[in-house]
C-alpha cells in the first residue's frame, strides 16, 4: 500500500495489477505442472516397488512348495526304500509254507521275522519324529531344540550346546513350530556346509521381543550373501527360513563377529504380535 | 458485452453438464460445486442490475460470505487428513468471523476489497494443501482424470488472477474499476470452463481408480 502511494497512481496501480495478476498465474500454472508430474513419478515408483514386493512374494511362495515336494519324495523314498522292503522282507517268512516247517526253522522265521519288524517300527518312528518332534508339542521348544543339540553332539560330529535364559512363558505351538523348524533348517546348512567344529544357540527375552542367536565358527553367509541368495534361483532353505519368519513378522540377520572369529545368526520376534497375527 | 454473453453461456455449459455427467453419479462434492455455480450466476445477475451503491456493496459482502462458506466446506470434503480437516475449518471460521466484522463496521460503499483478498488467499492456501495431499497420498497416476483436480485447478485460476485486482479496487475510481474488471471477468470465464470439464470427468466415476486399491490394500500372495 505504501508502495502505491509513492508511485504515479495511475501507471504505477496498472503495473502493479499487470505483473501481480501474470506473477499469480504463473505461480498457479507452475504449481500444478510440478504437482501433476511429481505426483505420476511417485506412482510409478510405488508401483515399481509393489512388483518387486510380490516378485519376491512369488518367489518365497515358489521355494515354499518345492520344499514341501522335496520333503514328501524324502518320506515317500524313505518309506519306499526302507520300510517297504524290510515289511516285505518280514512277510517273506511268515508266507503259506510256514506251517510245513519244522518247530525250530519255524522259531527261527518268527525271531527273524520279529526282528525285521522291530526295526521297520524303529525306521517309521524315526521318519514320523523328523517329521514332528513330539518332545516339541509336549514339552516344548527348550526341551526339543535341547534335543536335537543333544543328538548333534551325541553323533560326535560337532560340539552343540543350548542355553535358554529367558524361556519361562512358552510361545504359542504353531509360532514353538516355526521357531523350530528354522532352527532345524539353520542347523542343517551349519552341518552341510560350514564345516565348523562347534555350534551354541541362546535365547533370550528383552522387552517384548523373543531372541535367538546361533553361533558356530565355521563357514558362514554374511546378511549380504543371505540377501543375495534369496533374490537367486539358488539357496532352497534361506527362502523357506524367510517365508516362515514372514509368518511371525520376525527378522532374520546374518553377520560375523566382532573378533571375526566366529558367525552370528540373530533371529527376532516380538512377541507382542503373537495375538495380533493370529487375529488376522 | 460479447465477454458477458460468454461468460453466461459458460454458467449454462456447466449446469448442463453436470445435469448430465453428475446427476446418475452423485458425489457430495459436484453437488456443492453446482450449488456455488447456481449462486454465483444469480448474485452475477443481480449484482448487473442493481444501480444504488449501498445495496451493490451488500449484494457483493453476502456474496462473499456465501462464497467463503460453500468453497471452505467443498474443501473441507475433498481433503482427507483429519489434522488438515481442522486446520480448514479452523481458518475458514476466523476468515468468516473476520470478514463479518469488516463488513458490518465498513461503510458500506464501494468494493468489499479486504473480504475479498481475504478470500482469495484463503482459497490459494486452501489449494495448495489440496496439491500438496495429492503429492502425499496419490490417489490416482493421472491426477488430470480427477474432477477435483479441474475444480481446485479453477477456483486456484479464479483466486490468483483477481488477488490484486480485489487487494487494489478501493483505490480504483469507478471507471478504472470497470475498465479492470475484465480479470475478474475472463477469470471466471476459465473457472467455469474448468468446472465444466470437472463435471465432464465424472463421467468415468464408475470405474475404480487404478491404483486407489492397490496403494491401500493388504493384499499378496501370503493370504494364498
Amino acid at each position: 500500500m505504501i508502495l502505491l502511494q509513492v508511485l504515479n497512481p495511475d501507471n504505477g496501480i496498472s503495473m502493479v495489477l499487470f505483473f501481480g495478476t501474470i506473477g499469480m498465474l504463473t505461480l498457479t500454472i507452475g504449481l500444478i505442472v510440478f504437482v501433476s508430474f511429481h505426483q505420476r513419478k511417485v506412482i510409478r515408483y510405488q508401483q515399481q516397488l509393489q512388483k518387486l514386493e510380490q516378485d519376491q512374494q512369488k518367489t518365497l511362495l515358489n521355494a515354499s512348495i518345492r520344499l514341501q515336494e522335496e520333503e514328501r519324495q524324502r518320506i515317500a523314498a524313505d518309506l519306499h526304500d526302507d520300510a517297504g522292503p524290510l515289511l516285505a522282507t518280514a512277510r517273506l517268512y511268515l508266507n503259506e509254507n510256514f506251517v510245513n516247517l519244522d518247530k525250530n526253522t519255524q522259531l527261527q522265521s518268527i525271531y527273524n521275522a520279529k526282528q525285521i519288524i522291530d526295526d521297520t517300527i524303529q525306521l517309521i518312528r524315526n521318519i514320523s519324529h523328523s517329521l514332528m518332534p513330539p518332545t516339541l508339542k509336549n514339552f516344548g521348544l527348550e526341551s526339543a531344540v535341547n534335543d536335537l543339540f543333544q543328538k548333534i553332539s551325541g553323533s560326535g560330529s560337532m560340539n552343540a550346546s543350548c542355553r535358554f535364559h529367558d524361556y519361562r512363558e512358552r510361545l504359542k505351538p504353531e509360532n514353538e513350530l516355526i521357531i523350530f523348524r528354522v532352527i532345524q533348517e539353520l542347523v542343517n546348512n551349519i552341518l552341510k556346509h560350514s564345516s565348523a567344529s562347534f555350534i551354541h544357540l541362546t535365547q533370550n527375552t528383552s522387552g517384548n521381543k523373543f531372541f535367538v542367536r546361533l553361533h558356530h565358527d565355521g563357514r558362514g553367509i554374511t546378511q549380504t550373501d543371505f540377501e543375495k541368495l534369496n533374490k537367486s534361483n539358488v539357496g532352497l532353505g534361506l527362502k523357506n527360513i524367510q517365508s516362515r519368519l514372514k509368518v511371525l513378522q520376525g527378522k532374520i540377520f546374518f553377520e560375523k563377529d566382532m573378533s571375526q572369529t566366529y558367525y552370528k545368526v540373530t533371529i527376532e520376534i516380538a512377541r507382542v504380535d503373537e495375538d495380533r497375527i493370529e487375529q488376522e | 458485452m460479447l465477454l458477458g454473453k460468454l461468460i453466461f453461456l459458460s454458467y449454462l455449459l456447466c449446469i448442463t453438464f453436470f445435469l448430465v455427467f453428475c446427476v446418475r453419479r452423485p458425489k457430495r462434492e459436484l453437488y456443492i460445486i453446482f450449488i456455488y455455480i447456481i449462486y454465483s450466476l444469480v448474485f452475477d445477475l443481480v449484482r448487473t442490475s442493481v444501480s444504488n451503491v449501498k445495496f451493490a456493496f451488500l449484494i457483493s459482502s453476502l456474496f462473499t460470505i456465501g462464497e467463503l462458506s460453500i468453497c471452505s466446506y467443498y474443501f473441507y470434503l475433498i481433503i482427507h487428513s483429519p489434522v488438515l480437516k481442522r486446520i480448514i475449518l479452523a481458518v475458514s471460521c476466523i476468515a468468516l468471523v473476520i470478514i463479518t466484522v469488516i463488513l458490518i463496521r465498513s461503510e458500506k460503499k464501494g468494493f468489499d476489497s479486504f473480504p475479498a483478498s481475504l478470500e482469495s488467499v484463503t482459497f490459494i492456501l486452501y489449494s495448495i494443501i489440496y496439491f500438496f495431499e495429492q503429492i502425499n497420498r496419490p490417489q490416482q497416476i493421472f491426477i488430470y482424470s480427477s474432477p477435483n483436480f479441474w475444480i481446485v485447478l479453477g477456483i486456484m485460476v479464479y483466486m490468483s488472477g483477481t488477488l490484486f485486482l480485489f487487494i487494489i479496487a478501493n483505490n480504483l475510481s469507478e471507471n478504472e474499476l470497470n475498465k479492470y474488471w475484465i480479470i475478474n471477468n475472463i477469470s471466471n470465464l476459465i473457472t467455469n470452463l474448468s468446472f465444466s470439464i470437472a463435471f465432464f470427468q465424472n463421467r468415468n466415476a464408475s470405474r475404480v481408480s487404478l491404483y486407489h486399491k492397490s496403494f491401500n490394500s493388504n493384499d499378496s500372495l501370503e493370504k494364498l
